[in-house]
């Protein structure tokens, strides 16, 4: 039995809608389905002890850095922001809004994109089993969020036990997650009621169905039973519920996190868990609970009990614009792929997809991204298969980028605000409606996945976008590369109509003074910013244009700076003004920059052939 | 059951054999000569099928005089009569053969995968698609046929206990000798034997049939090298 599924897309995302108006509105609407409190905290790696995650998660919460604590409070203030704070909405451009309405269309909630694949392999019978069910449930207490259920298992014995959790278990957490209190329990009791349902099931003598190997004769049915990995996607966390040896592994920025921990009946925890309850382990091929079953927690299995638990270890991790996928697969996977070639492998998937995507507008992005979902999945489990793997294969991969419009948006926004130099009166961040439609958000998008997230990098593209409403821009990233202390953005910006001109910004440090300035009012001038410097304070009012011209202009001077030369400028509200300062701060730092280049020129020699090296 | 029949059925296996060894060497000449020509190499691995397909109906028409021969053939080393499922190969070892070839030769190209310089896809020897076919397949196969065409052949061995062992055992010692109850009895269960055995064969070709619609041609290629190998070698 094989399962292959595409994730399905947004209906909006996947038409290429030449309806501008609907298509606004629709991206409007998404927008504010997507509203979701985003925290770009800290979240630990995965624990040994959910106790232990929780602990881990306060301390981490406790020492996130300055920096996030902006974006939070930043966040807070976007969070509460409201029509009022937006002047009405410019033709042209679409407002970021973080408003929410409640009566969204039940069919334009967005849907995860996943991949997967689950084969018999080398066995003879496929015992695993695995179930998603997007949108699966909705919490009362949050209606807003939208919570996306994975679920893997691994059945030993004969299938049936990981055939019910497949029908049975997401309903299950369903009706404990709508009414929880918190993850943990509402998780544990999910898997417990799971655990009991199937082993009264099973003694019944299987109503409904069981046309499995075992027969559910009673004493082979006792020693039937599945481990189960269950991952809760929601807009801002993963929940993970293991019990037994199928795992979950985040992929994030690069590195293998894994979210569970393999209940292995020689884990130090366990085995001394197994003892107390008055188990033993013995080793018959590994170690196995009374020389039995190789993992130490599993559902069904009722001959083990109380040894072998049902009880699922639950992590929570908060998600982070990092987070590239999440794994969950059978030990047919883990046992010959390791996390990080597994995560390597998904990783590399979705790249290129992405790649291709770009490369290729024509196609719904979105759809594509499903493909690489399954690509991967597939691949991973041809990995297992290649390398030997003698067990059932199955691998679900779980694409978690943020890949939205209203996701780059709200970074914008995160980072402007943080900044502490822009309000949204004066700064309209809208987005040009980019014709083609994907080209400027994809990119502003894809500029937060290549430069990780790199601050100066997204407000240039953001005051591109906001400031060239009348013309389409498109803005290539070229590169940007944070060394140690010192900052280059290189950007290209290529005006649709009117021929190209090239951008190239230094960021500022102690000796780059001239170049700096030269450059910045050679930026600013492209803007027709350079008002703010032609016109002193009593005809500055004349100048309709002239409070943003300032404002951006200050911005964008303080963000072509390294940190430590802003902190030492006395701050200022007028973007001339701050000019002067910069200068008198750089004066002596001039000085240097003059030594520099004599002391290049003094040591410049002839190469011989015919130029200076 | 005459030398006759044996003489018979040892040729026509012969034969196959000859067949086989010719039909892998072209198949291997086309693989390195053209392996993007994909009509050939269809039309090698179609040849390939029709062979098996004449083998085996030749070989139905001798079971018909002597099926024990098939079961036991005195033509096979011991060793390869102990690896015989119904007189030939399992039909769920032709799975495991798919998953062999690109098993080495994916890890070597993983790191290169990794580091973003390969282009090509690393899962290029099946795709996904096949993958999926081919596990459906495999699933059906060893799930319901297989297991059925064994449990038959379970069944049949042991109803001779019923009718002719034991009218041996009695003809023997009551008459000392075999009488036409027994003769008839042993013609019948050899008839279900034949049954069981035309079963099997056209399970094999079967799947053969389907893996080779699912798999794409130069994988197909590879794989039916190696499916050849061992068939030399079970049959």
């Amino acid at each position: 039995m094989a399962e292959i599924c595409y994730g399905v897309v947004s209906e909006s995302d996947a038409s290429s809608n030449p309806c501008e108006a609907s298509s606004r509105a629709a991206r409007r609407r998404r927008m504010d389905i997507r509203r979701c409190k985003f925290v770009s905290g800290v979240a630990p790696p995965a624990p040994e002890s959910p106790e232990n995650s929780e602990k881990r998660k306060k301390a981490a919460s406790r020492t996130t850095s300055s920096a996030s604590h902006e974006l939070e409070n930043a966040l807070q203030c976007s969070g509460s922001s409201d029509e009022e704070k937006f002047p009405p909405s410019q033709k042209k451009s679409t407002k970021f809004r973080a408003s929410s309405s409640s009566n969204v269309p039940e069919g334009l909630r967005e849907l995860p994109k996943y991949g997967l694949a689950s084969v018999c392999g080398r066995r003879r019978d496929m015992e695993d089993a695995v179930s998603v069910h997007p949108l699966f449930c909705r919490r009362i207490r949050d209606a807003t969020a939208q919570l996306h259920y994975f679920g893997v298992y691994d059945g030993h014995g004969c299938s049936h036990v990981a055939t019910k959790c497949r029908e049975r278990m997401h309903e299950l957490v369903k009706e404990e997650v709508e009414n929880m209190e918190e993850w943990k329990t509402a998780m544990e009791r999910s898997f417990v009621r799971m655990d009991k349902e199937v082993v009264a099931w099973s003694r019944e003598g299987g109503v409904g169905v069981s046309n499995c190997r075992c027969e559910l004769q009673t004493p082979e049915s006792e020693a039937v039973g599945s481990t189960a990995v269950v991952a809760i996607v929601s807009a801002d966390k993963i929940v993970v519920a293991n019990c037994g040896d199928s795992r979950a592994v985040l992929c994030r920025d690069g590195k293998a996190i894994p979210l569970s921990v393999d209940h292995k009946p020689d884990r130090p925890d366990e085995l001394s868990r197994i003892q107390e309850a008055g188990g033993r382990v013995i080793y018959w091929d590994g170690p196995r609970v009374l020389g039995v079953l190789a993992m130490s927690r599993a559902l069904g299995d009722n001959y083990l009990k109380p040894y072998v638990s049902c009880d699922p270890e639950v992590t929570i991790t908060d998600r982070t614009v990092e987070d590239e996928c999440l794994i969950l697969a059978s030990d047919g996977l883990w046992d010959v792929v390791s996390n990080d070639t597994a995560c390597g492998v998904a990783r590399m998937c979705l790249r290129r997809e992405r790649a291709a995507a770009a490369a290729e507008r024509a196609g719904p992005e979105a759809a594509a991204l499903d493909k690489a979902c399954s690509d991967a999945s597939m691949l991973l489990t041809k990995l297992a298969l290649a390398r030997q793997s003698t067990d059932n294969v199955s691998v679900v991969v779980v694409n978690l980028r943020l890949n939205t419009e209203f996701e780059a948006c709200r970074k914008l926004s995160e980072v402007l605000r943080k900044l502490g130099v822009v309000h949204w009166k004066d700064l309209d961040i809208g987005i040009v409606r980019p014709i083609p439609r994907t080209s400027v958000v994809t990119r502003v998008v894809a500029y937060m996945y290549v430069g990780a997230a790199d601050a100066q990098v997204l407000v240039w593209v953001a005051l591109l976008v906001a400031y060239e409403e009348s013309t389409t821009y498109l803005i290539d990233y070229h590169q940007c590369r944070t060394t140690s202390g010192f900052r280059t953005v290189h950007m290209v910006t290529s005006p649709s109509r009117d021929g190209q001109h090239a951008l190239i910004l230094v960021g500022l440090d102690e000796d780059n003074f001239k170049t700096w300035k030269r450059q910045i009012e050679m930026h600013l001038g492209m803007l027709e910013f350079h008002i703010t410097f032609k016109h002193n304070s009593q005809q500055r009012k004349e100048f309709v244009k002239w409070h943003r011209a300032n404002q951006t202009s200050l911005l964008i001077m303080q963000n072509a700076m390294e940190d430590h030369i802003r902190v030492g400028i006395p701050s200022c509200g007028v973007a001339n003004e701050f000019m002067v300062k910069i200068e008198e701060k750089c004066k002596r730092s001039n000085n240097v920059e003059t030594g520099v280049c004599l002391s290049e020129l003094i040591h410049a020699k002839h190469d011989d052939i015919g130029s200076v090296c | 059951m005459a030398s006759g029949d044996k003489e018979k059925s040892k040729s026509c296996f012969k034969e196959w054999m000859e067949i086989q060894e010719k039909d892998l060497s072209e198949l291997l000449q086309a693989l390195t000569l053209d392996p993007q020509n994909k009509d050939t190499l269809k039309h090698l691995a179609q040849k390939g099928i029709d062979h098996f397909q004449e083998y085996i109906d030749k070989r139905k028409q001798l079971a018909r005089r002597d099926a024990s021969a098939f079961f036991a053939s005195t033509w096979c080393t011991s060793w390869e009569n102990s690896l015989l499922w119904i007189a030939g190969c399992r039909p769920s070892l032709f799975f495991r053969l798919v998953y062999v070839p690109g098993g080495s030769k994916m890890d070597s190209r993983l790191d290169e995968f990794l580091q973003g310089t390969r282009e090509s896809d690393l899962g290029e020897l099946l795709t996904y698609t096949q993958l999926v076919l081919v596990n459906s397949l495999q699933s059906k196969t060893i799930s319901r046929v297989e297991e059925t065409l064994t449990a038959e052949l379970a069944a049949l061995q042991e109803e001779i206990a019923d009718q002719p062992i034991v009218m041996i055992a009695k003809g023997l010692s009551e008459t000392g000798e075999m009488n036409r109850e027994v003769e008839e009895a042993l013609d019948e269960h050899g008839i279900a034997m034949v049954r069981v055995m035309e079963k099997a064969d056209q399970l094999r070709l079967n799947t053969l049939k389907e893996l080779k619609l699912h798999l794409c041609v130069h994988k197909w290629g590879r794989k039916r090298d190696q499916s050849h190998g061992r068939e030399n070698m079970d049959d």
